[in-house]
């Protein structure tokens, strides 16, 4: 293409238009902007477990967990049956009154004459 | 100037967390469109806005950036014209200030010429309608090809050519006056 020499002025000054720098602070706002718009990475497994326990999950867990216990000890650890529970109340109030109040240094309310 | 497929790329790079890609994008893109919207509006500050918020808007859509959609930066201008459009429409009709760009590293002297010639094209590209110094400052400033300014103004790449040319001719009546004030003389033809 034949270049006139009003073309070659109007160049000389688009040259002269080109110049311009970004100024830092702008850059600087820009990049920041980049930076809080950044997809996040998807959590890994360890995070995903960590969240995971640390809502709903944990207590539940824990409560589910504290039942199964107390059924195998009741249904199978147990070494008394039910059944003889007043014969335990028996024995825990035998030693409540021979041992435990000699101890504390009372006696027997009716025997103390109250 | 980076093919389609580098920017794309970048911008890709940057979607998987790439922070390198972003100020590689920023500055490449970036100095191009605070120059254009600085022209476009006349103001040195909202044109620091403008591109500011066209970046971002670059960020945010760059997960979903499709690999077939406009180049990035035919993206970013378009977005950016938009934006100055909004400004100007707004704003009330007022004498526009000449923007001050400033320059690289020169000598104080060939720096007071080069703004002076600076300044003199951006009084000259004030006084052409909008969408001629939109095309002549895409084409003759910044460098992109006609298909592109054509996607940017959402014109036919003919129209491009039209407002190009009737902006150049409007250019070159109102500084051709001034080229020898300016320190261009014919050794530099």
């Amino acid at each position: 293409m034949t270049r006139t020499t009003s073309d070659d002025d109007l160049d000389l000054f688009f040259a002269a238009g080109q110049d311009s720098d970004l100024p830092d602070a702008l850059r600087a706002r820009i990049l920041a902007d980049a930076a809080s718009a950044l997809p996040k990475p998807a959590p890994g497994w360890g995070a995903r477990i960590k969240a995971w326990t640390a809502g709903w999950a944990m207590p539940s867990v824990a409560g589910g967990l504290g039942a199964a216990l107390a059924g195998v000890y009741i249904g199978m650890v147990m070494p008394l049956s039910l059944y003889d529970v007043p014969v335990w109340m028996d024995g825990a109030l035998s030693v409540f009154d021979q041992v435990t109040t000699p101890l504390l240094g009372v006696g027997d309310p009716l025997e103390m004459g109250f | 100037m980076l093919s389609e497929q580098d920017e794309a790329e970048l911008l890709a790079r940057f979607a998987q967390g790439d922070l390198r890609a972003a100020q590689a994008l920023t500055d490449l893109l970036a100095p191009r469109l605070l120059r254009f919207a600085t022209r476009m509006l006349a103001d040195r500050s909202e044109a620091e806005d403008v591109t500011q918020d066209t970046m971002l808007r670059l960020w945010r859509i760059a997960p979903d950036w499709d690999a077939g959609h406009a180049k990035p930066s035919t993206w970013a201008f378009r977005v950016a014209r938009n934006l100055c459009t909004d400004r100007l429409r707004r704003r009330r009709p007022t004498e526009p200030e000449m923007p001050d760009l400033p320059d690289g590293a020169l000598g104080a002297d060939a720096r007071l010429m080069q703004d002076a010639r600076a300044r003199a094209l951006d009084a000259a590209l004030a006084q052409l309608p909008e969408r001629q110094r939109e095309a002549v400052i895409l084409r003759h400033i910044e460098g992109l090809s006609n298909p592109e300014i054509a996607a940017i103004l959402m014109v036919g790449v003919e129209a491009v050519e039209s407002l190009t040319a009737r902006g150049k001719r409007k250019l070159t009546a109102l500084l051709s006056g001034r080229k020898e004030e300016l320190g261009y003389d014919a050794d530099d033809i």
